[in-house]
């Protein structure tokens, strides 16, 4: 209840703490509109995140076991010796946009080479191949996964700031200004009472000795 | 601009067979010291870590993840598959949102 500012009950102080309210009602206005829109975005994105980081899950899962099998035939030594080092013709190309002021990323993966083998047919087997493919089609997923979670870490956290802020002027700041300006308006008016009060008898007493 | 892998020996193998170029690490510094120096490559594009090495870093990755510019971070799980507490962005929504959708 006595959550009102300590001023002296003067005409400016009022005003002054009447336009600071109108400023926070439209700072208010504005956070709310922002958040709305955050909200809306982070809700859509985060369906698609599920799916995407589900797909990932899935193939990297078939990728890994894939892998343990051919190093179980190949023996890991031969599997360290191969690479495909000189084939990495992937481009990933990373854009921004941006959302109520949240700078985030647009992933665009391509390849020009999708199957590119150096190592030859002898003493490399079908789990190799089964184990390459499989690393090399989650690599285009993961791409996808990396633009959507990046996203929305950074609106849900741009979410969260605007929320404080615009509960810290809903609960905090307005309900404040308010209680001071009628404290102030209370004070002034008793104020002025006080004076007419005062005229009032000195008229008066100037009455009487006339 | 191209992927970087940070995790341990056999993920970082097998993605090397799709032409990823990874570092193994263990330790908390050994991780900060890579991610400090991919972190200045202008050709890398996204940077992955396996969720069992983010976990020792989360602060710094964190502080990663909200800068603009800068590689992407992307936590994946290695072959034993995904630590089930790890859900940072799932949650960070969820806290901001204040439910569950």
């Amino acid at each position: 209840m006595s959550n009102r500012l300590n001023l002296s009950a003067t005409r400016s102080n009022l005003l002054r703490i009447k336009e600071e309210l109108e400023f926070a009602r439209e700072g208010y206005e504005l956070l709310e509109q922002k958040r709305e829109v955050l909200v809306a975005e982070v809700i859509g994105m985060l369906e698609s995140l599920r799916k995407s980081k589900k797909e990932v899950e899935e193939i990297l899962n078939k990728a890994y076991r894939s892998f343990e099998q051919t190093s179980v035939i190949l023996g890991m030594k031969k599997v360290s010796q191969i690479t495909l080092a000189a084939c990495s013709r992937e481009k990933i190309q990373v854009s921004d946009r941006s959302i109520m002021g949240v700078v985030i990323p647009i992933v665009n993966y391509s390849r020009e080479n999708m199957l590119c083998n150096i190592y030859g047919f002898q003493g490399t087997s079908a789990s190799l191949d089964k184990t390459v493919h499989l690393f090399c089609s989650s690599l285009k997923k993961l791409a996808k996964l990396a633009e959507l979670e990046v996203s929305l870490i950074r609106l849900a956290t741009e979410l969260k700031k605007t929320q404080r802020r615009a509960n810290a002027l809903n609960y905090l700041f307005i309900p404040q200004y308010s209680e001071t300006i009628k404290y102030l308006e209370n004070t002034l008016e008793e104020k002025e009472r006080q004076e007419l009060f005062q005229l009032k008898r000195a008229k008066n007493i100037h009455h009487k000795n006339n | 601009m191209k992927f970087f892998l940070i995790g341990d020996k056999e993920t970082v193998l097998g993605f090397s067979l799709a032409g990823v170029e990874g570092q193994v690490a263990e330790s908390e510094t050994e991780i900060l010291k890579i991610l400090r120096e991919m972190r200045r490559r202008s050709n890398i594009g996204i940077i992955m870590i396996t969720e069992r090495l983010a976990v020792r870093v989360q602060p710094f990755l964190k502080s990663m993840l909200l800068q603009k510019g800068g590689p992407l971070i992307l936590e994946i799980p290695d072959r034993q598959g995904s630590l089930r507490q790890k859900k940072m962005a799932e949650a960070l929504v969820l806290a901001a949102l204040g439910m569950k959708i």
